[in-house]
């Protein structure tokens, strides 16, 4: 295996168990999400943090270890690690704009 | 940078050599390289989804509804909220799971065991595919659910809705079909030929990137 040219290094280096672990993990935080929601968590800042940071943490889970992600080499990760962090500006922008929207509809009266 | 420099045979050159450069820097198999370029850019197509939700939402005069009552099912005479989004959860978790088994025996090139994993992940999708048909079904025919309006409140929450989990679905859908293709290409020991499984990992990718995203709709379209 290891003079395969087309296997890169590390990725065949992690063992099933391994794969094992993290499934058991999205499960566990998915539940964790759900049961938040469910006893209607207080206050609901604390709930929505708590359900975000879960979501980030199974997105983390799922790249570096399902797709290897952790296993390539830097160049390849900062090539797609770095670009969707606009996406985060682009929702800022579109959440803060909408506060301005909801207030002239308000004003005037429309939906 | 020098005049003689653009004249086009060096040009084309010098361009394809820094191509050949980059390629090397990321010292991957070119298909791996270009899905992963595919799905950063569907990235943001959800991204940006998720933006227009965010901000339909945030600007909805109307009280948007609570997804709880409305993805409810009743279990008896128990209303339990989100059972049926619970479940679509845990199918495409699992589904990921099987995909990463599958990419494990594919590195050790066990053809049965990679395509039987294959299959069975096509199958989980497949589940889940038939469990938001019947979701949408209910929404749309029992419930009244519209992409311009519906009887519990903000208008903005079809539109979004359907808008979401309906691309979300498709790729879905292009995954199932994406993993039997690959399945019978393994079967039908095109990968022994080429002396190469990384055809199984690279749908390993997309599949996974599928799971991703169901993972960022569920914490904020039904969760919040």
């Amino acid at each position: 295996m290891e003079g395969s040219p087309e296997i890169p290094r590390g990725e065949q280096h992690q063992p099933i168990g391994v794969y094992l672990a993290v499934w058991g993990l999205l499960f566990v935080l998915s539940a964790l999400s759900y049961l938040l929601d469910y006893f209607k968590v207080e206050p609901i800042g604390l709930r929505r943090f708590l359900i975000t940071a879960f979501a980030f943490l199974k997105a983390g889970l799922i790249v570096a270890y399902f797709m290897h992600l952790r296993f390539e080499r830097l160049s390849l990760i900062y090539t797609i690690l770095l670009p969707p962090l606009l996406l985060v500006a682009l929702i800022a922008i579109a959440m803060a704009e909408s506060s301005y929207v909801v207030a002239m509809r308000s004003l005037l009266g429309v939906n | 940078m020098e005049e003689k420099g653009l004249r086009q045979p060096r040009f084309l050159a010098r361009l394809a050599g820094e191509w050949s450069g980059d390629l090397a820097a990321f010292r991957v198999v070119w298909a791996k390289a270009m899905m992963w370029i595919f799905l950063v850019s569907d990235s943001f197509i959800f991204g940006s989804f998720l933006a227009g939700y965010a901000a339909a939402r945030l600007a909805a005069t109307e009280p948007w509804p609570d997804p709880g009552k409305v993805f409810a099912l009743h279990l008896g005479e128990r209303e339990v909220p989100l059972l049926l989004i619970a479940i679509m959860t845990v199918v495409l978790i699992s589904s990921s799971g099987t995909m990463a088994i599958a990419v494990y025996h594919a590195y050790h090139r066990r053809k049965g065991h990679t395509a039987l994993f294959l299959l069975l992940t096509a199958l989980l999708g497949l589940t889940f595919v038939s469990m938001q048909a019947f979701e949408w079904t209910h929404l749309i025919r029992d419930l009244g659910f519209r992409p311009w309006g519906n009887p519990m409140g903000a208008p903005q929450f079809g539109s979004s809705f359907f808008m979401l989990t309906g691309f979300h679905g498709l790729h879905v859908t292009a995954g199932v079909i994406y993993l039997l293709a690959v399945a019978s290409r393994v079967l039908k020991g095109v990968y022994d030929r080429a002396g190469s499984y990384v055809g199984v990992e690279v749908a390993g990718l997309y599949w996974h990137f599928v799971d991703l995203v169901w993972v960022f709709i569920f914490a904020f379209f039904y969760l919040f």
